[in-house]
């Protein structure tokens, strides 16, 4: 059995699929621009995304039509979460819940 | 940080996000982590560049593959560094020739007086040329491989990059350490006499990093020529299909 892969979650993006997820994590709260989501993520994750990744990310997300861009503020380009990616969002967070329920499930066995 | 790092990554994705990354970058701070991370982060949009040009951009997500051919721009950029380095090596081997023992004789010492400068002879001269050399052939060979065909004549081209970029790496000053030997069997001239009186012993504190530049190039060559889409996936031509479009609309 090969390994099935989904075209409507995160794991097509190869090394690209945990700071799409930050990237969409951070557009939830709304619209932000490149730098906004670069220090929403560090504050929020601890993670610091590299200009490279993140843009990197967002072509895809964007490419996938799960982010839009809005008319530029002030010169700077932001983004905003479309529907089909607050559903991957939705669907990729219900999986990490389920995964942590798992291992917190295991741990209480113990 | 300078907008001038959005060189690295291709003409159609600087259209598309170069403002928004140019944005991003002038409120960062110079980093060697945040130059590698762009480095890497162009070497991933190249990649993508040639996945979806040989059709295999994941899950038919996108626009179409003709959408993501490089432009007239990327190729001419490719071609003129590409020549610009082969013109940089040929300098500098030049100028490391004109320091060999070979031409350390007085006669030709005077005529080669200009070139002979004191730096060209630093141990960088031999190592940038022969990776700008090394480069220049491997990016052309990458690219003419990519375009032949069958991917057999990729894998023959490959061979023979091999075979090139080894006398490339030391063609100048192996081939007159080899003519200095042969000068030194015939005539044992007393001034020639050099620490590399052997040929082969020039030839063998070279060969490595000829080889290790070899073998880069081959898998380059190699990569290239696999990922190109065989006969049986080329794509139709681009007038039935701009005609299926406008059809479909």
């Amino acid at each position: 059995m090969g390994k099935t892969t989904r075209t409507t979650d995160l794991s097509g993006l190869g090394r690209f699929a945990d700071s799409a997820l930050f990237v969409l994590a951070s557009l939830a709260g709304g619209p932000k621009h490149g730098y906004a989501v670069m220090q929403d993520v560090r504050d929020h994750a601890g993670v610091r995304l590299g200009p490279g990744t993140l843009y990197g990310a967002i072509a895809r997300l964007e490419r996938r039509g799960w982010i839009a861009r809005l008319p530029a503020v002030e010169r700077r380009l932001p983004y905003q979460l479309t529907a089909g990616g607050r559903a991957v969002l939705r669907r990729e967070c219900a999986d990490l819940r389920d995964f942590a329920d798992a291992v917190l499930g295991l741990e209480h066995d113990r | 940080m300078s907008r001038r790092w959005l060189a690295l990554y291709p003409s159609a994705w600087r259209a598309r996000h170069g403002e928004a990354m140019a944005d991003t970058l002038a409120s960062l701070a110079w980093r060697p982590a945040h130059v590698l991370d762009i480095v890497r982060g162009a070497g991933d949009a190249w990649l993508e560049l040639a996945r979806r040009r040989s059709g295999r951009a994941g899950g038919g997500i996108g626009p179409p593959v003709a959408a993501a051919r490089p432009g007239r721009a990327d190729r001419a950029r490719l071609r003129s560094g590409a020549s610009a380095c082969a013109i940089v090596a040929a300098v500098l081997l030049t100028l490391r020739a004109a320091t060999t023992p070979l031409l350390a004789v007085p006669t030709l010492r005077a005529g080669t007086a200009v070139l002979s400068m004191p730096w060209s002879a630093s141990w960088w001269v031999p190592v940038v040329a022969r990776l700008l050399a090394s480069g220049a052939v491997t990016v052309l060979a990458a690219r003419l491989a990519w375009r032949q065909r069958w991917r057999s004549a990729g894998l023959a081209l490959a061979a023979a990059t091999l075979g090139g970029v080894v006398p490339i790496s030391w063609s100048v000053g192996g081939a007159l350490r080899l003519a200095h030997g042969a000068a030194l069997t015939a005539a044992a001239h007393p001034i020639w006499v050099t620490p590399h009186s052997s040929p082969w012993a020039a030839i063998a504190t070279d060969w490595p990093p000829a080889l290790l530049l070899g073998a880069a190039s081959l898998a380059v060559c190699l990569v290239a020529a696999l990922r190109r889409p065989g006969p049986t996936s080329r794509r139709p031509s681009r007038g039935p299909r701009v005609a299926a479009e406008l059809g479909s609309g």
